[in-house]
């Protein structure tokens, strides 16, 4: 039962990664890679506030995201206003400098040797010790999520946000401030990317540079675009299907490192397969990217 | 003198970057997406010399030969199994970058796989020597980079100038279904592109397997820095992605000099943040719109 919660945990950890990209990718139409760079964000400094200053479990989180948020804006203040393939190179960029932070700011962050010890979350009074407790703070942390974008995506802001994807000259010629759209929904996405790397510290009780890196991006993405950019449940059901499958390849008995690189394998291919075949995904009614 | 070492070790660099840089120019401004599939073929053709060269125990030149062939095989594959399926039915860029990466991710778990994460050297294949070159010390690796560099700009630049390939693939890169129309052989042009582009990038990856060792994440470092030098040199330009490798390389070593190395890719980064800034389009290069009228 316990690994159940534990599957279930990191669904809802990654489900608000993938709800987080939706918004970029799904609603807005922008390809982002640094997702992993701001999941790392908000899982360090929630970690360092804890563990260092013995911060409460909630402020660290908030203190993520606004690092998460502030960052955001160094990122897409100069690029967003360009191509959209320029902004997707200096989002892979930012995440390469994100990942050389995290494991070279050895002052700060140990590098490789990661940050050990992280207290578990204490909310209230109410200090969390077990799996089903946990599952409860995630399950909360992912409908939270969840909700900020569905309500984003359902009102004006997202109808706008919808233009911009489908035609962004278009938009921009009946009078929408695009740039501020794109940066409001950029520093969004980023804060609840770091709200996820919250919980995820919290859980695992220790982090290093390794959960943080470009290919945990492009597993982000996987999600978004698998489960169907843009839809109500594309989020939900992406991150399921790739938390859940490659776990399967547990119960074969294959040893850690093999599985790990399976995994990869399952859902780089998965990926190609499902552009080539149904690019608008398993759930979803938009194809991205048109 | 240092500086003269540090200019030199920049020039030296800066043509592996510039190798990276003219592959991925090259499929970019022919086939219109980032190529982020270009790691594949880097990874691809150092490991299939280190297989050629050190395990299977084949001659120098010829397990060169062999992983440059690797690597084209890679580029050609992609062309026939991927790029023109989705061609037809005119897909957005997009949905092309998006099967790059996840290529690139099976990609280096499947040579996770088969060779293992660590570390391969490839100290037995070739003697390093060292000249002394205007007060610098080089390797006859880092020669045979820039050489290397250098002859590929030449017979790129030629190709395009002087022979049909290359005015069909201009004529591609400025208006693809214009060229199609007027009868130049795009499905031919498109496959001679994607082949040469992963040779290139091949070529890259074998020379950066000789100066340093081989892992399976050495392509995305070396991809970061190339797609750096195509910007700041100017997408679709040939001239550009030499002058960017210079500046990428200029940039990585100079700013090392007084900062800790660790952060020498991050400083290039920051270097094409600024160019992202003020002059998107780089160098030499058009700007890319968002809307053609």
């Amino acid at each position: 039962m316990d690994y159940l919660f534990h599957i279930a945990i990191l669904v809802s950890a990654y489900l608000m990664l993938a709800t987080a990209l939706d918004l970029l990718a799904g609603h807005t139409g922008i390809l982002s890679l640094t997702q992993a760079g701001f999941y790392g964000l908000g899982a360090y400094t929630s970690a360092l506030l804890t563990v260092h200053l013995k911060m409460p479990f909630l402020i660290s989180v908030v203190a993520g995201m606004t690092v998460a948020v502030l960052v955001s804006f160094i990122i897409s203040l100069p690029s967003l206003r360009l191509h959209d393939d320029y902004f997707v190179i200096a989002t892979f960029g930012f995440q390469m400098i994100l990942f050389s932070i995290f494991n070279n700011w050895i002052a700060l962050t140990r590098g490789p040797l990661g940050i050990p010890g992280i207290p578990p979350p204490s909310i209230f009074g109410w200090t969390i010790t077990s799996k089903i407790e946990y599952l409860i703070l995630a399950a909360g942390f992912a409908a939270f999520a969840y909700a900020v974008v569905w309500r984003i995506a359902e009102s004006p802001f997202g109808r706008v946000l919808h233009a911009i994807r489908e035609d962004e000259v278009f938009a921009q010629s009946l009078g929408k401030n695009v740039l501020r759209f794109k940066i409001v929904a950029f520093a969004v996405s980023a804060a609840l990317a770091a709200s996820a790397g919250s919980l995820y510290a919290h859980y695992i009780t220790f982090i290093d540079p390794t959960s943080f890196t470009v290919m945990e991006s492009i597993l982000v993405i996987s999600m978004v675009i698998i489960g169907g950019a843009g839809s109500r449940w594309g989020p939900l059901v992406g991150a399921v299907v790739l938390v859940t499958l490659p776990e399967m390849l547990r119960f074969i008995g294959l040893p850690g490192a093999v599985a790990a690189n399976l995994r990869q394998i399952i859902y780089g291919l998965l990926l190609v397969l499902m552009m080539m075949l149904r690019p608008r995904g398993l759930m979803g009614k938009y194809g991205f990217g048109r | 003198m240092p500086v003269v070492q540090l200019f030199m070790n920049a020039i030296l660099a800066g043509a592996s970057y510039a190798l990276v840089a003219f592959g991925f120019g090259l499929i970019f401004s022919t086939a219109r997406f980032l190529p982020f599939s270009q790691v594949v073929p880097y990874t691809l053709a150092a490991y299939s010399f280190h297989l050629f060269n050190i395990r299977l125990g084949l001659p120098f030149w010829i397990a060169v030969l062999l992983a440059i062939l690797n690597a084209m095989l890679f580029g050609i594959a992609f062309d026939f199994a991927i790029f023109r399926t989705l061609r037809s039915r005119r897909v957005s860029p997009s949905i092309l970058l998006m099967i790059s990466l996840g290529l690139v991710a099976a990609f280096q778990s499947a040579i996770s796989l088969w060779f293992g994460d660590q570390t391969l050297a490839t100290r037995d294949s070739l003697q390093v020597a060292v000249y002394v070159v205007a007060g610098a010390r080089v390797t006859n690796i880092q020669i045979a980079t820039m050489l290397a560099a250098i002859t590929a700009f030449i017979v790129i630049w030629l190709g395009q100038q002087k022979t049909a390939f290359g005015q069909a693939q201009r004529a591609i890169a400025n208006d693809a279904e214009l060229a199609r129309v007027l009868g130049v052989q795009t499905n031919l042009t498109y496959a001679v592109v994607f082949a040469i582009g992963a040779g290139l990038a091949g070529l890259a990856g074998i020379l950066a397997a000789l100066d340093t060792d081989i892992i399976p994440t050495m392509g995305f470092q070396a991809l970061v820095l190339g797609i750096a030098a195509t910007i700041i040199g100017g997408i679709g330009s040939l001239p550009g992605a030499i002058l960017g490798g210079i500046l990428v390389g200029v940039a990585q070593h100079f700013g090392v000099w007084k900062l800790p190395t660790q952060w020498q890719d991050s400083i290039v980064f920051l270097f094409l943040t600024a160019f992202l800034l003020f002059r998107p389009q780089g160098v030499f290069g058009k700007p890319l719109r968002k809307a053609r009228i």
